[in-house]
């Protein structure tokens, strides 16, 4: 059959079809207004130029912008977690702050650019798919300082990476876990098997060696940070092997996983990663191993506040309060007194640079746990 | 080492389940002469809708009937857009794969936005999920193979003018075939999300619609070809699931043993491979 006019229609209809969809899915519409989160009503919306009126009668005010990727700010994840972090930068700093949310990968570069526009002092980029329109931004508009979140910055006097330290979190709910397991089997649920998701893998099992030497760690890959029923099944499996503690780096899959311990029930642990996650499953999340966005917003607004902006990468640990524990609002009752002044003291001894967890499977190989 | 195999099967069956009442949606679809890769779209839709559909009412059947309902009205999109506005099947299908994913996601985000998980304790057994799957199985089988309806189903997919001139309405059939098939997916959705994680998650089928399809192919658009295969692809996911806990990816890495579902299938595909099995007119726009 040749290509008719009907055919080319046919295959428009269809895109039609397509498009419209396409487009809800590369981007959240923004609502009217904020939602229930920490976020300024006046801050929702972009374009309009900020009261530049108050700016100059107050001096010297710094003016940061952020923009966050697709996700959106109620993504309760890096995007609202760095706007928290804004927000502190406004009532502590007195900072004149404004958010963008992107609606597609295609406005990452105007959002940016609008706010160097406007003058703004620093702008946050959420996100390493950022990290291109980033490099562009930057070398476009000298003026501005440049921060990106978990993405690399270019080698420019204006920009800076903001990274954590995973291992040391992770090593921490090894610890944990190490020393909650009754059975002596506790697990690991990754989602790909990526450098990133090694760094928590290593980090927990060179925690769990520290407190419990004996103890064996089940380690499962879903192959996907989206495929929560594997994520069940995986802690199922790992469970139904002896495993009474589950610890998750793997996205949407975690929630899978919490899932299969909140029905397996009391004896059983869950430890979320990323944001606090002890709420999905009260009492059955043991802790979570939390990156503070928040703090590292904070901080780096704070700097450029008192002029000691640092271009390069900074990386947050537990020392600069990048990682860390949740404060286990359900389950504090259930840990001894002498396993908590255990984890603190080896979070110490991390903070002091006297334990170095490892980043990879091979420098676990020669990892010694701390005395 | 029973208690072992025990295990596997299980977890077998508890992905076999809603892969197969897909793949029973896409024979009937195929059959019909209606390619199906919008499987997805119904089985995301139905996961959602029986959520939400659990969530509001407490009440599990009525959660099924929201997931089978959505499943069926996304079936019926797809026959109007594929028999009465003539749009290429897979074009079709995608299209709507893209928008459910877009429209499943922003509904989520905008409920957790206003605080509220889209979860709920309501649960179904997943062994009398995976026995009801069974049991349309054979259903599907016996229509299809021993019934008058069956027999016009397949010419429509065979030879839609001969049908047509035996005073068959092909369109009228073929939107029957389809809306039964998103039903029939959309449940599968719902067994996923209610016999599973009671909660609905982005993206949460993560592909097993074209994996039913892919089982229906493998399968012969045979339905208890295509149950085989997706119970021999499940069988795969939970032996690959239990190599991980045993520790086996210290030996092989990971990334390997997830693949082996995969794996396995292309080998039992290429063992069977032969003459072509595709109904006649299957996709045909025309």
């Amino acid at each position: 059959m040749s290509t008719t006019r009907r055919d080319v229609l046919k295959t428009l209809l269809g895109v039609v079809v397509a498009a419209p969809t396409a487009l809800l899915l590369s981007g959240c519409p923004n609502k009217p207004e904020g939602g229930g989160n920490a976020a300024d009503p006046a801050n929702g919306k972009t374009g309009a130029q900020p009261s530049a009126t108050r700016s100059r009668a107050a001096g010297k005010q710094l003016k940061v912008g952020l923009v966050t990727d697709t996700g959106g700010i109620d993504d309760k994840s890096f995007n609202a977690a760095a706007n928290a972090g804004l927000q502190r930068a406004k009532t502590e700093l007195g900072a004149d702050v404004k958010v963008t949310e992107s609606k597609q990968a295609a406005d990452y570069v105007s959002n940016l650019s609008r706010f160097a526009q406007n003058r703004y002092d620093l702008v946050f980029a959420v996100g390493f798919l950022m990290q291109d329109a980033l490099k562009e931004v930057a070398a476009r508009f000298p003026d501005v300082k440049w921060a990106i979140i978990d993405g690399d910055a270019p080698e420019r006097p204006n920009a800076v990476a903001l990274k954590f330290k995973e291992e040391e979190g992770s090593f921490l709910t090894g610890a944990l876990a190490g020393a909650m397991t009754k059975t002596g089997k506790v697990g690991f649920v990754g989602g790909l098997e990526l450098p990133l998701i090694k760094k928590f893998e290593a980090g927990y099992k060179a925690g769990v060696k520290t407190t419990r030497p004996d103890a064996k760690v089940v380690v499962g890959y879903a192959g996907s940070f989206t495929d929560s029923p594997k994520g069940r099944e995986l802690a199922i499996s790992q469970m139904s092997a002896g495993a009474d503690i589950v610890f998750h780096a793997a996205g949407k899959v975690g929630e899978g996983v919490i899932s299969a311990v909140r029905d397996k029930g009391k004896g059983f642990y869950a430890i979320g990663v990323d944001q606090d996650q002890d709420y999905l499953a009260e009492g059955r999340v043991l802790t979570s191993m939390v990156k503070r966005v928040d703090n590292a917003v904070f901080d780096t607004c704070q700097a450029l506040s008192q002029d000691k902006f640092e271009p390069g990468t900074r990386i947050f640990g537990l020392k600069e309060g990048g990682v860390g524990l949740s404060e286990m609002k359900f389950t504090k009752q259930d840990v001894p007194a002498e396993t908590m002044t255990r984890i603190n003291a080896l979070r110490d001894q991390i903070i002091a640079g006297t334990l170095k967890p490892p980043t990879t499977l091979a420098e676990l190989e020669t990892f010694q746990p701390p005395k | 080492m029973d208690h072992l195999f025990a295990a596997v099967v299980l977890a077998a069956l508890r992905y076999w389940t809603p892969l197969v009442l897909a793949a029973m949606g896409g024979v009937l679809s195929e059959r019909a002469g209606v390619i199906n890769i919008g499987l997805e779209a119904m089985m995301l839709g139905g996961a959602f809708a029986a959520i939400s559909g659990a969530q509001a009412t407490g009440n599990v059947f009525l959660g099924i009937a929201a997931g089978v309902l959505v499943g069926g009205l996304i079936g019926l999109l797809h026959a109007a857009l594929t028999q009465a506005l003539r749009v290429p099947h897979i074009l079709s299908g995608v299209g709507l794969n893209l928008g459910a994913l877009g429209l499943t996601t922003y509904a989520l985000r905008q409920a957790e936005a206003s605080g509220t998980a889209l979860a709920t304790p309501v649960r179904l057994s997943p062994e009398a999920m995976a026995a009801a799957a069974a049991l349309l199985v054979a259903i599907v089988w016996f229509v299809l193979a021993r019934t008058a309806l069956g027999l016009r189903l397949r010419a429509c997919g065979e030879n839609p003018e001969a049908a047509r001139s035996a005073g068959i309405s092909v369109e009228r059939l073929r939107y029957g075939a389809v809306t039964a098939s998103g039903a029939l997916a959309g449940l599968g959705g719902a067994a996923l999300a209610l016999a599973g994680l009671g909660a609905f998650t982005e993206n949460m089928t993560a592909g097993r619609g074209y994996i039913a399809l892919a089982a229906v192919i493998f399968g012969r658009w045979n339905p208890l070809g295509a149950a085989g295969a997706a119970l021999f692809f499940s069988l795969g996911v939970a032996g690959e699931i239990t190599l991980q806990t045993l520790g086996m990816s210290r030996i092989i890495p990971p990334d390997f043993l997830t693949l082996l579902p995969y794996v396995l299938t292309l080998i039992a595909l290429a063992g069977i491979a032969g003459r072509s099995a595709a109904p006649a007119a299957l996709g045909r726009t025309d």
